[in-house]
Order: structure tokens, then sequence, then C-alpha cells
């Protein structure tokens, strides 16, 4: 009886619980300061994009998360660039991402911690994040066109939280 | 105790659970590949039936502060590697404010990776993860200590043979490590320092002469044996509003754990080792990005084993080897073309110095350019003395400097010039990518002295001593180019265009000394240019923006290393051969392929490829495999996130 409890507690707990919330990784910032993705979510929705310095699409599909980001910075969405190029160009991020003038936030992980659990499997992997933390829309790689659908999924975001 | 007391903290734990944040997601990557693997060996024009079925399944459930992360892998046989059937990776993770504690399959560096590197890329079978405990202590906001414990265990050893260069690192290793990093955050405004220590305990492959009664050698064979290594390191990063600089140097002293016992053993005649031995490594950068203009310099400095070719090509696993968790920066360019992939510099972890310098300078909007320069060299070479007692033995050469590199071809130097330009015309949503590398890496080198040549009646300088150099050169010219833009129907189009140039050139370099006086009285240099290769690679796809893409991928090269002409026999064309070869292409030496993918959800693509892929090296953070060509396949990858 009391494992039928404990079953029956914890399933319901699973259902009634706040699924598919993106899990609070701690992230080290390109310019040395830590935080989570629980911090950077709390000021509104979030585009997570991890690239790499080798992956020539990511690196085709920054401009447009920049414009993405300039675009719609005053709605509150943080674009943050998750760089998880290992040691062997770790020293070159910050000087690619400064020469290029990109506004958005970045972040290095070199052991690709973040990638992992997040289960990323084809580079560049995109996901928009809420801004209750859900994870509303994932995209592996990149083809030109792909930033239109993007934006279109930022839109729907957007107007949903200025609904709420 | 009664049921009822027993539930009460039950459901308190349950009823606190309540509202907590929870994740799940998981990620496939499941492929399966059937056709033929030909040979590699010189001469040899059989091809072998080859069938990979390699399956992964990422899942990540999360809960308040815990994470469960694990990893299944079904692979039977996998592209490269071992089979492995089930769970392969678990690990759970608590999180909180100022502590974090994993527990299972571990990865992370201290620094950047001299001491401590654990990291994993299935795609070239390389895995220094640990199975154990990782936990990070923050007391303050300045200071984090980070201890971590477990045990590395798996090997890759690889065979000499064509393809694989006795520098790519095998590694075999049972090793408990054991590590401490301490890290003080803004020790100073903007300055970080940190200091480790690494204790590795392991069980290596040792390799000894096996002799017989009366002390002949009968064969080679090897047994373990237990090291034991210590790597203190220090690092210092300092962050700028427009520049940054970091210093990492470490010491690492290794020595045979019961080196009496297996000394004393009768039977083992031991080669070469001391019993200790050590070594040290360095890396610096300095990067400087004022507006539009990043400048970053790197400098590698490893030198933990210097040991001669005898040992390097006979005992790949010499005492002064790196572990496989260690793995500094490599400093030199990484390519992601697909020719310039498969001919890159083979790193040698263990003896190597040498910097690198990329400029990326965004002269418009529309305009970014990329140089870098980088060169290298070992620290010691060796010379093949025979002395007049007749002994005979290596002699150990240093560069003038520890701290330099040299050109000198005894040092394998390596050097390599690159530049790219990228393009982007916005209302084509166009983007051209222009690439040039030229480099040229010592392959082999191989340096004798004979302090007295013995006589001789056909050699008129017998009473001389005679000094050789030969050595094996690679030239490397590669034009990569890239293009992708979207056309008016809204469909995108991408054309990847590459050409590379390798040459080889074989120089034997000989100068005799008279004996008495020492002055030369003959040199003479020979060179050849060995067969020069040619290589073309073309793919060009279609493709619709989060829906399919479709294409053709077409490989060239003027000859093959094996010295056997490719695809030149009728009777083994798969369909697309014959088709091509019926509309009058020569196929000599090509190799096409058609492929596309489907996107199922955004997340979920599925590829399909048919013909014929070339192999070559494939490399990551300086660890190379080598992996074999696959001919008149069919492959399939499904990759998916959920």
């Amino acid at each position: 009886m009391i494992r039928l409890i404990v079953l029956f507690s914890l399933v319901s707990n699973f259902l009634l619980a706040q699924t598919d919330q993106i899990p609070s990784i701690k992230l080290k910032l390109a310019d040395g300061t830590n935080t989570s993705l629980e911090e950077i979510h709390q000021t509104g929705p979030v585009l997570i994009d991890f690239w790499a310095l080798w992956c020539a699409p990511c690196l085709k599909a920054m401009r447009h998360l920049d414009d993405l980001q300039e675009k719609y910075r005053d709605q509150g969405l943080t674009v943050l660039g998750i760089n998880i190029d290992t040691e062997r160009s770790r020293s070159k991020v910050r000087s690619y991402i400064r020469s290029k003038g990109y506004g958005f936030t970045v972040a290095l992980d070199p052991s690709q911690e973040s990638y992992r659990r997040l289960n990323g499997t084809a580079m560049p992997y995109t996901m928009l994040v809420d801004s209750t933390g859900k994870i509303v829309y994932r995209h592996s790689g990149y083809l030109p066109g792909d930033e239109k659908i993007l934006e279109t999924e930022i839109q729907l975001v957007l107007s949903s939280q200025e609904g709420l | 105790m009664s049921p009822i007391i027993r539930l009460i903290p039950i459901l308190i734990l349950v009823s606190l659970s309540y509202g907590q944040k929870t994740y799940f997601s998981a990620g496939l990557i499941a492929q399966f590949g059937s056709g033929l693997q030909p040979s590699i060996e010189i001469g040899d024009t059989t091809r072998e039936s080859y069938v990979y079925r390699e399956h992964f399944l990422d899942v990540t459930a999360a809960y308040g502060n815990f994470t469960l992360w694990s990893n299944f892998e079904f692979s039977s046989p996998p592209r490269i590697g071992p089979d492995h059937l089930g769970l392969r990776k678990l690990r759970l993770t608590w999180e909180s404010e100022r502590m974090s504690v994993n527990a299972g399959d571990l990865y992370g560096q201290f620094g950047r990776g001299l001491a401590l590197n654990l990291w994993e890329n299935q795609g070239i079978d390389w895995d220094s993860s640990l199975k154990g405990i990782w936990v990070t202590v923050r007391p303050t906001e300045k200071l984090s200590v980070d201890l971590v414990s477990g045990n590395a265990a798996g090997g890759r050893h690889l065979p000499i043979g064509p393809g694989v260069d006795p520098r790519i690192r095998d590694f075999s290793e049972d090793g408990t490590v054991s590590a401490l990093l301490l890290t003080a955050d803004n020790l100073l405004p903007n300055l970080s320092a940190g200091f480790y220590g690494v204790e590795i305990d392991a069980v290596n492959p040792w390799y000894g002469k096996m002799q017989n009664l009366s002390g002949d050698v009968e064969s080679v064979d090897s047994i373990s044996v237990r090291t034991r290594s210590f790597s203190p390191g220090l690092f210092v990063e300092y962050f700028g509003s427009d520049f940054d600089i970091y210093m990492e140097m470490m010491k690492r002293s290794l020595e045979i754990f019961d080196a009496d016992s297996l000394y004393s053993t009768p039977l083992y005649d031991w080669l070469y080792y001391d019993r200790e031995s050590s070594g040290w490594g360095g890396y610096a950068s300095v990067s400087y990005y004022p507006g539009k203009l990043g400048v970053t310099l790197e400098y590698k400095n490893y030198f933990f084993d210097s040991s001669h070719p005898d040992i390097r090509t006979k005992l790949p696993y010499r005492l002064g080897r790196l572990s496989p968790t260690m793995n500094g920066p490599t400093a030199f360019k990484e390519h992601s073309s697909v020719l310039m992939g498969r001919t890159p510099h083979v790193m040698d972890f263990e003896d190597e110095v040498g910097i690198q310098a990329e400029v990326n300078l965004n002269v418009s909007d529309d305009l970014f350019l990329i140089f870098n320069y980088a060169q290298s060299s070992r620290h010691t070479g060796f010379r093949d003395v025979n002395y007049i007692d007749g002994y005979d033995g290596w002699e150990e050469v240093g560069t003038e400097s520890q701290f330099w590199f040299s050109d000198d071809e005894m040092f394998y130097p390596f050097k390599e010039y690159y530049g790219e330009m990228n393009y982007h015309y916005s209302p084509l949503n166009l983007d051209l990518r222009l690439m040039a590398a030229r480099s040229s890496e010592m392959v082999e080198t191989y340096a004798e002295n004979i302090l007295e040549l013995p006589y001789s009646e056909t050699h008129p300088l017998y009473d001389h001593t005679q000094e050789q150099l030969n050595w094996f050169k690679r030239d490397l010219f590669t034009l990569p180019t890239q293009l992708t833009m979207n056309l008016p129907s809204g469909h995108g189009l991408m054309l990847y265009w590459e050409h590379q140039w390798e040459d080889y050139h074989d120089r034997n370099y000989l100068v005799y000394r008279d004996l008495s006086t020492g002055e030369i009285d003959s040199v003479t240099t020979d060179e050849t240019l060995t067969v020069p290769y040619y290589y073309r690679y073309v793919a060009l796809n279609l493709s619709k923006p989060s829906r399919y893409s479709f294409g053709f991928v077409y490989d060239y090269a003027s000859a093959v290393k094996t010295g056997t002409p490719q695809n030149t026999d009728p009777k083994n064309d798969s369909w697309l051969e014959e088709i091509l070869r019926n509309s009058g292409v020569n196929m000599t030496n090509k190799w096409f392929g058609v492929q596309g993918f489907l996107y199922l959800t955004p997340a979920t693509i599925l590829s399909v490829f048919y013909g014929s892929l070339q192999g070559g090296l494939k490399c990551d953070s300086g660890v190379c495999v080598y992996v074999p060509g696959i001919e008149d396949a069919f492959t399939l990858t499904l990759t998916s996130n959920f």
C-alpha cells in the first residue's frame, strides 16, 4: 500500500511539476564573469545558440543572430551564444567576437558540459526559451533562410509574453 | 515503526518537491552504413564488406538541484572503435549557489588542460573522461576549490602502417587520477589565478625483451607496469577592456612504482628507460582587440619526453608519454575544410615548441579577413652514431634554445600560412568564403654519423667520417572555396569547391670529413621530388530552409598513395558509377556520391548518402585517427532532439 501511495505521489508530482523547464546550468561569460541560464532567462526570453569557430554554418548563422538581438533587445530578448571550442581555439574566441562587433552575450564552455546536458546532436544547435524558462523551439543545423523561421518563432514568444 | 509513521517523511519530501522545476530531454544519433572498405596496404586491391551500426542516445533528467545525464550506445560495430551495447555514461549532478557535486562520468579541465583535460569525441574514438567524483566549492565569491578523483580506463593501439603516422597519439591507461585546483577569481581587478596538483597512479602496458634461459632474445612482448606521476602547475588570467592575457606552467614527474621488483626480474631486459622521468609544459596567449581588429598570439612549449626514434616507433608506451587525461592547446589552426582536414599537422604533445598568430580584421559589415601563421618544431633531434669501436647508438642533439622553435630539418619543423576572406552580399544573403593555405612539414628525418669509414677498395674516402642527413618533407597548398546564397525561389544554394596540391621532397645530404684534419672533402646533395599529388573536392547542395537539402559530392585524387588506382574496373561499379561511366566520365581515382537530408522536425534530421567516400585522417585538438574510406555505400543517419 505504501509503495502504491509513494508511486502515485511521485507520478502526480512529475505531472504537476513545471516540466520542460531549462535546467539551471552555470556559465562563464566571455568577459570572465560567472552567471547561470536561470539568471539570464529571468529577464525575458532567451535564444541559446551553441557554436564553435570550426563550425562554418555556425559562423554564417551568427550574423543573423546578432541582427535578431539588435531588433528584439528592447522587447527583452537575450541572444546567448555558447561557444564550445576546446582548448585548441579558446584564445581566439574573444578576439573573433570583438572584431566582428557582435553585441549578443557570449559564454565559454570548453568542456561542452552545457551542450551535453541539453543533448545537442548537430551544430549549430539553437533553443528558444520563453520567459518562464520553458523550451519552446529547438533547431539543429543551419541552412540559408533558417533565420526567417527563427524570427517567426521569436515573434510568437514575444507576442505570447505581451499577452500575459 | 508503523506504516503511517514511515510514510510521513516520504510525504513531506514529495510535498516539498511539488512545484520544483523538472526537465527531461534526449538526443539521438543513429547511423547505419553498408558498403565496401578498400585496403590501405600498398598494392592491395581487395575490398572487404563493411557494415556499421552506431547509435547513441543521450538522456538528461533534471529535478530541482539534481541532474541525471546518461548516454547509451548500441554499436556493433561502430564506424571506428570498439563495439558497445548498453549504458555507456552516467552522471548525477547536484548544484547549489556555493557548491556542485558531479558523480559518475566526468568531463572538464583545469586551466587550459595541460595537466587535466577530460574530453570526448566519438568521431575519432577518443575518450579521456574519468569515472569518479568532482566537487566544486565556492566558500567566498573570489575563491573556488575543485577536488577530483576518479579512474580513467581504456585504450587505442594504432598499428604502424599507411595512414598511421607514428606521431599520432594512441593511449592505453588504467589510472586513478586525484586532483586539486584552487582558483582565486578577481585576485586583483580582472586578474584571476589558479594553482593545481594532479596525481595519476596508473597501470601501463610496458614492453620488454623476452629472453630464453641462455639470454638470447626470443620475442618482444609486453607486460603491465605501475607508474605514478605528479603534475603541479599554475595559471594566471587577466581580462582587460580590449585585451586579455593567459599563462600556464606545469611540471610532471613520473616514476615506475615498483621498479626494484621489475628490474630484478631475470627474464626481462628492460629497454632504455630510467626509473624516473620528468618534463614540463607551458602555454601563453595574448589577445588584443581594439575595434574591428582582433589579434591573438599563442605560444606553446611542451617538453615531456624526447625519446629517440627506436623508442618512438617501436615502444609507444614510453615512460615520459603524457597520460590521455592531459591535452594542452595545440596552437596551430585546425581546419574545417575537407581537404585540409585530411592533411593536418600531426602534433607531438610530448615534444613540441611553437607559436601561432591570428589576425581578424572586420574591414566592413560585409568583408571580414582572417590571417593565421603557425610555426613549430621539436626540441630534440637524434643522430645515429657509429663509433670507431663498433658501438652504435643514438646521440641526442638539442635546439639552440629550449624556448623557441627551430628551422633545422633535424627538429621536424612545421610552418603554415593561412588567409581567409569572407564576403557577405545582403540582398541575396550570399556568403563567399575564399581560403588559401600553404604549409610545409617534416614527415621523417634520419641523421647518421659514421666516425670512421672502414677500409673499402671501392670507396676513396674510407679514412673519413661520414655525416648523412636524410629527410622527407611535405609541402601543401590548398585553395578551398565556399559559397552559400538564397535563391529568389526561397531555396538556398551551397557550393564547396576545394583544390589541393601535395608534394613530397626526399633529400639526402652527405658530407665526408678528413679524419685527421676535420676538413670537408666532399659534399653531395640529392633532392628528389616524389610523385606530386593533386586533389579536388566539390559538393553542391540545393536546400529549402528547415525542410530539406540534396546534392552531390565529388572527390578526386591524381594518384592514390597505396599505388593502386581506384575505380578502374567497371565490374566493381555501383549503379551511380555505372551511369557516370556510361556517360563518358573517366572514373579513375574519382569518388562520387549523392546525398540529401530531410528535416522531419526542426530538430530531427534524416540524412541519406549513396556513393563512395575517400578515407583519411580525422583530427580534433591534435588527436588524430585514420577513418577508412567506404565505397559503393549506402549510409543513413538520424539525429534528433526531443
